[in-house]
């Protein structure tokens, strides 16, 4: 290009004065200016083309990695796990891989057909070929495959299949601690137990650390399946409470069901008898009733109660039986388990007095236990002398097994009453407890229950150096408005250690059969005190209770 | 005088071109720290990924593991393989008891 000169006209003599003119230089310029934009749009593009080549050579020599972000569908928030209060796992969610088809896509049906069964043997061959076969674009094969499936299926390289991510809940302990537990639906609500109880909480992804202790669970039900298959009974109730801070350590009900499949188990054996089966308890209200009547002081020490004779109230004749030809002492009362003692106390007591304690003993309410499934007591409506001579021997009042054991903590538990809970506690003065009856009164009844163990109807429950203490109860069930004789509901509470007493079991059997060695009979002392003894003698070394072999019984104006 | 816009238009013409190229540069940098950032971007997600996945994994195993160490199973393996038997009341002993039974035997 010809290189442009500027014409100057300041040399000019006839210009000195004149204006600059300068057309040229306007045009050189423009053409200057033009020059410099095409420069710089030059550089632009240059620039952009060197963006555009790092970039390119960006991500074909150094950028690997795919860059897609996160699919939501890994997001998902999976229920909170459940852990048993030393941190065993009891319940966890998992996220499994769910197996669909797209029949369109099927090249062969009977080899596809064939080579899922290979993999997935138990589904149904005329189903899964019918699936195949359908116009659908998408057909559920399998749901909530285990990891090993998964890989095989997808090792079948079928382009028809397709996987899902869903999540799934999990109970690794089988049937341990189901009814506590309860189960879930497909869509990961709680249905029962502490998956209803907690839902809120755990939908948020959260934890739940119960209050539960696997180990002693797991004894509670090995003995209570033990008890089922001996006694032959219909059902099964075990709980076992730590008295001092009201935690449910067990609570077990039996038969009992796999949470893992609920649908499979019948509404029976999901019931949880332990917190919702209402049970006329029979003697194991005694305690109560004796608790009453030395807390309204209306037996003295050594006093001798007339039970030998005929006690008649309202036309109705109260039995024992164990048949004393004697007085007995309160002490024997409990430890022979008369029904005519209890009425003679209860009756000196009163009924407001006897309403009164069992109000405070929360046996008028359901138990405030965060579980739903809590029953509300059946209460007789009019409280004459004949019901508070029944309900002194457990008659004429249903409660749940769970309530009574909380009652009878409460009496043990220097007589104060502390709400149950199944979450493990860790703030004992956010626990809603109450005095219900007086120190002394709590004392003298441990002497009393242990006095029923080492002479009364519970010896087999004694495990030597624990200090056990109980009470017996056999109740005829009420069928049809009559008791039936044959048809049994046993039970034993016990407690230990006796000097200070700290873990309460309490066993519940409706309607266990007399064994061989039972002599023909069914009675509690031969089937529930059996089993608690049992219970005791394996969880103690789990629950660091020592030994006392060189306790002294101080039995209290009691004893024959 | 006369050369003198000369003059002084081409310093601004450099420095049209500089700040031109400055800009360019600098849109150049801006971009490749956005590269730079999707890609780190795309590296957390990797690794948020792989983090959940080892969480998964990791319930996976604790679920099994409590599957495998559920009493039940433990109770059966151990009546088949062990001869083992829960603890009796009379395999327990104080220290006071074995006191005694030791001054017995040394009598």
């Amino acid at each position: 290009m010809k290189e442009l000169s500027p014409l100057t006209v300041s040399d000019s003599p006839f210009l000195q004065n004149a204006p600059v003119l300068s057309i040229g230089d306007e045009d050189g310029q423009l053409v200057r200016a033009a020059r410099i934009r095409i420069f710089i749009s030059m550089i632009i593009f240059a620039g952009f083309a060197l963006v555009l080549i790092t970039r390119l050579a960006n991500i074909s020599l150094f950028n690997q990695k795919n860059l897609a972000i996160m699919p939501a569908a890994e997001n998902i928030k999976l229920r909170g796990n459940i852990y048993d209060r030393n941190g065993e796992l009891l319940v966890s969610s998992l996220k499994t891989f769910s197996l669909y088809a797209d029949p369109r896509k099927v090249w062969d049906i009977e080899n596809s057909t064939e080579a899922i069964l290979s993999v997935l043997p138990d589904l149904d061959p005329v189903v899964l070929e019918e699936k195949l076969r359908s116009k659908k674009a998408f057909v559920w094969i399998r749901r909530n495959l285990t990891p090993k499936e998964k890989q095989a299926v997808f090792e079948l390289g079928l382009p028809e299949l397709g996987f899902k991510t869903e999540p799934k809940r999990v109970y690794p302990r089988g049937s341990l601690a189901a009814h506590v537990l309860g189960f879930t639906d497909i869509d990961q609500n709680g249905v029962a137990g502490v998956e209803r109880a907690f839902g809120s909480v755990l939908q948020t992804g959260q934890p739940a650390v119960l209050s539960i202790d696997l180990r002693v669970q797991f004894a509670l039900e090995d003995e209570l399946k033990r008890g089922m298959s001996t006694y032959q009974a219909l059902a099964a109730s075990g709980i076992v409470m730590n008295i001092k801070t009201g935690e449910l350590l067990a609570l077990a009900s039996m038969p009992d069901f796999n949470p893992n499949r609920p649908a499979k188990s019948s509404p029976e054996n999901r019931l949880n008898h332990a917190s919702m089966s209402l049970y006329e308890l029979g003697s194991t209200f005694k305690p109560i009733s004796m608790a009453l009547a030395l807390e309204e002081g209306v037996v003295s020490a050594g006093e001798k109660i007339p039970v030998q004779n005929k006690l008649k109230i309202r036309d109705k004749i109260i039995r024992d039986d164990h048949k004393s030809k004697v007085p007995l002492g309160a002490f024997d009362i409990l430890a022979k388990s008369s029904n005519k003692g209890v009425s003679i106390l209860s009756l000196r007591a009163g009924a407001q007095a006897q309403q009164n304690l069992l109000r405070k003993l929360g046996l008028f309410d359901r138990v405030p236990i965060e579980l739903k499934e809590s029953a509300r007591p059946l209460i007789a409506k009019e409280w004459q002398d004949l019901t508070v001579a029944t309900v002194s021997y457990g008659h004429g009042i249903s409660v749940t097994p769970l309530a009574l054991a909380t009652a009878i903590s409460a009496l043990l538990n220097d007589g104060v009453y502390i709400e149950p809970t199944i979450y493990k506690r860790q703030d004992m003065s956010k626990a809603g407890f109450r005095r219900v009856v007086s120190s002394q009164t709590s004392r003298t009844l441990t002497d009393m229950m242990r006095y029923v163990v080492t002479n009364g109807t519970g010896r087999n429950a004694e495990v030597a150096g624990y200090g056990v203490m109980g009470k017996t109860g056999t109740a005829e069930k009420l069928i049809d408005g009559k008791y039936v004789k044959n048809r049994l509901l046993t039970s034993f509470v016990a407690a230990f250690p006796h000097k200070d007493p700290k873990y309460l079991v309490f066993i519940v059997y409706d309607e266990p059969k007399p064994t061989k060695d039972s002599f023909g009979y069914a009675t509690a002392g031969w089937n529930a005190t059996k089993t608690a003894g049992a219970v005791i003698e394996r969880i103690v070394p789990i629950l660091g209770v020592r030994p006392d072999y060189n306790e002294q019984i101080a039995l209290l104006g009691g004893g024959q | 005088m006369n050369y003198i816009y000369y003059n002084d238009k081409k310093p601004r013409l450099l420095l049209w071109v500089g700040l031109m190229l400055f800009g360019i540069g600098l849109i150049l940098f801006l971009y490749l720290v956005k590269i730079r950032a999707l890609q780190t971007r795309a590296e957390i997600a990797q690794l948020h990924r792989s983090i959940m996945q080892e969480e998964q994994e990791l319930r996976l195993l604790s679920a099994e593991l409590a599957y495998l160490q559920n009493p039940e199973r433990l109770k059966k393996l151990a009546q088949e393989y062990l001869d083992l038997q829960p603890v009796r009341n009379s395999q327990i002993k104080t220290m006071n008891v074995i006191a005694e039974l030791d001054a017995e035997e040394e009598r």
